[in-house]
């Protein structure tokens, strides 16, 4: 099981000669990931490391048969890039690059829409189920296979949220990162509706943060689901009105605060953590089945 | 995110033809020319920051002599951590209705949104929720006319205003997405005593991600201070808090959880900075302008956690020795990394006498009792 990628993920590198790209293509290769096809324009007709590349997503989708596509192009190309994907007919998009403009983050969203197709990103550090496919820039080493779902605006406090649960040898099913931006194609919704489906996860585990209303959604949607979800939210002690990093972590009127939505996803039942540190002894409370949580 | 001050936006307003008070900007008091203004007129900062009036940075004057003392006393006054350096003069209009109207980014809904209210004037937070019209747009189709024409239509205007707001939001519509704008807000829209629909004031943001397609913009100050600016400059990014301990992470959400934690822990946080985009390009001169900015503000500590899956931590703490280490280390610093070449770049950081740990806790404990001595002693 496990949820948007498995062992049946075939991906193709959309921007693989680049350096970002050729790093990610190396190490899927070296840790089991099937990767089927690259495409830079210009460039079809070359292999690297033994990988076919393309000139167009379509070439790719005719010789191969990949089934997701992972975006490291540069911003700039991002959107051309995606719809290219989407026309051509990919129905899994995982775009990592970061710095895409909003403006062209909405209309490839709208339009992965129209084509019924998943678009994670922009700016994810990508999906992984461990064991079965690593679409993302966390490292194999310190994942395992198991039955923790995570869904992640950060990639950072992503590491950090593994790491924990290693120590704890507490693996997971798949690691969802929906990115940074303000305007995402997949929400903490629709993942949790995958996880709730997925017979592999047990429970969730959300990291949100302060700015927009992705959280307080996710919150009438943990209402409804019989597996527990423990989430944190970053930027508690964030000042309000200025950026940091993340274009999303702004703090705006007031619903989007950390102490608002932490209110919100607690009384929706999920077991919400004060702070990082605290989410693995959660975890494993709810592993040896010693949670208050549902 | 590029937040135009008010002059600059009607700048571009005037560009797509959105009617604007005829003015003049002025940053210096000795020379200023009003020979064209019919007074009264309106002196007004130009920071880019909301909340001006409030602030007292906007005055009337209903002559020369009391423009010249409004403008001595909104230059150089500091509204919302910004200094003025300039304003704008612009002559003062009948009044006869003021209008809200804007155009930004529903992020949650994933679409443009027009807002429209017949009671402009004040914060959109202030306006009565009943007296707000809202129309998603889709972002494939764009703002269609009819869309535009039944938002206008509950504005309940006479019919020469009317079309003069149909034009207004269209030409905003246009503006919001030739300049991959965030924003585009006019409030108010002023419909003056001879019904003349007119922009008195202009809110402009641009997305600085899509910068590269926009030159003009480039140069617009991004940071509330120096040491934000510089840290843009550098391609990191960076939020001056309060006084305490420096934090610079490896991405934003490590930065919000490290400072998240300190504050919970009873640290205080001076500044955070998120190397961002400097982590995929990792040469160690660029790491140390970082860190050597950080030490500009002088915080009681530096904290640097950085966690990295595949950028290598070596770089990074050649990077930083070079920065703290060239002179006296003054400000106690403690560095927490982990990831891959953990154990090179700890050789390096200890060889220069850094405190350094694995642990996520330990560097936050650890850099709040360095804060704190620094404090006592």
């Amino acid at each position: 099981m496990a949820i948007l990628v498995d062992e049946k993920t075939k991906v193709l590198i959309q921007g693989i000669t680049g350096n970002v790209g050729r790093g990610f293509a190396e190490r899927m290769k070296a840790g089991g990931t099937k990767v089927v096809a690259g495409v830079t324009p210009g460039k079809g007709g070359q292999r690297l490391f033994d990988i076919p590349i393309f000139d167009s997503v379509e070439d790719a989708l005719s010789a191969t048969d990949a089934n997701t596509s992972f975006l490291v192009v540069p911003a700039p190309f991002v959107r051309d890039a995606a719809i290219e994907a989407l026309s051509a007919g990919v129905k899994k998009l995982i775009i990592y690059t970061e710095g895409v403009p909003v403006h062209d983050a909405i209309r490839m969203i709208s339009y992965a829409k129209i084509r019924n197709a998943t678009l994670v990103g922009p700016n994810s550090a990508g999906v992984v189920s461990p064991g079965k496919a690593n679409v993302s820039d966390l490292s194999d080493r310190i994942l395992s296979e198991g039955s923790v779902g995570i869904a992640s605006k950060s990639g950072t406090i992503t590491y950090e949220v593994i790491d924990g649960l290693s120590e704890l040898r507490l693996g997971q099913s798949t690691v969802v990162c929906l990115g940074g931006d303000p305007v995402l194609g997949t929400t903490y919704v629709d993942a949790l509706k995958l996880f709730e489906a997925d017979q592999q996860t047990r429970f969730v585990v959300l990291i949100g943060e302060i700015g927009g209303m992705a959280e307080v959604n996710a919150a009438d949607c943990i209402n409804k689901m019989s597996k527990p979800v423990i989430a944190y939210i970053a930027g508690q002690a964030a000042p309000p009105g200025k950026r940091i990093g993340h274009a999303g972590a702004i703090i705006t009127r007031g619903k989007d605060t950390a102490a608002a939505k932490m209110k919100a996803l607690e009384n929706a039942g999920a077991i919400v953590a004060k702070q990082l540190m605290d989410v693995p002894g959660l975890a494993r409370k709810i592993a040896e089945g010693r949670s208050g949580g549902k | 995110m590029v937040r135009l001050c008010e002059y600059h936006g009607k700048q571009v307003m005037t560009r797509y033809q959105i009617p604007v008070p005829k003015g003049t900007l002025v940053s210096d008091v000795e020379s200023i020319d009003l020979a064209d203004l019919n007074f009264p007129v309106v002196v007004k900062a130009q920071v880019p920051v909301g909340g001006r009036g409030k602030a007292g940075g906007i005055k009337i004057a209903a002559n020369r002599n009391e423009a010249i003392d409004a403008l001595k006393k909104v230059i150089g006054m500091e509204i919302g951590g910004f200094k003025t350096e300039k304003a704008l003069i612009e002559e003062k209009l009948d009044t006869a209705r003021e209008l809200y109207l804007s155009l930004s980014i529903d992020r949650d809904a994933g679409t443009p949104l027009l807002i429209a209210s017949g009671s402009g004037g004040m914060d959109i937070e202030e306006i009565d929720p009943h007296q707000i019209f809202r129309r998603p747009i889709d972002p494939l189709l764009g703002l269609q006319p009819f869309e535009t024409r039944n938002t206008v239509a509950k504005l309940s205007l006479q019919s020469e205003l009317r079309s003069q707001a149909i034009d207004m939001i269209s030409k905003m519509y246009r503006m919001f997405i030739e300049l991959d704008a965030f924003l585009v807000e006019i409030n108010p829209a002023t419909a003056t005593k001879d019904n003349k629909l007119v922009a008195a004031d202009a809110r402009v943001v641009i997305d600085d991600n899509a910068l590269f397609r926009h030159e003009e913009f480039r140069d617009v100050p991004r940071g509330s201070n120096e040491f934000e600016q510089r840290t843009v400059e550098l391609g990191a990014s960076a939020a001056q808090i309060e006084e305490g301990i420096g934090v610079i992470t490896s991405g934003a959400g490590l930065g919000m959880a490290t400072i998240d934690t300190l504050k919970l822990s009873g640290g205080s946080v001076a500044a955070i900075m998120d190397l961002g985009g400097v982590v995929f390009d990792p040469e160690p001169s660029r790491i140390a302008k970082c860190v050597s900015l950080m030490r500009m503000i002088n915080p009681k500590a530096i904290f640097i956690n950085f966690y990295f899956q595949f950028a290598r931590c070596d770089t990074f703490a050649k990077g930083i020795a070079e920065a703290l280490g060239e002179s006296a280390r003054t400000i106690p610093t403690i560095v927490r990394l982990k990831g891959n070449k953990a154990d090179e770049a700890r050789a390096i950081l200890e060889q220069a006498n850094f405190t350094v740990t694995d642990s996520f806790a330990e560097g936050c404990r650890k850099a709040i009792g360095l804060s704190h001595d620094r404090e006592q002693g």
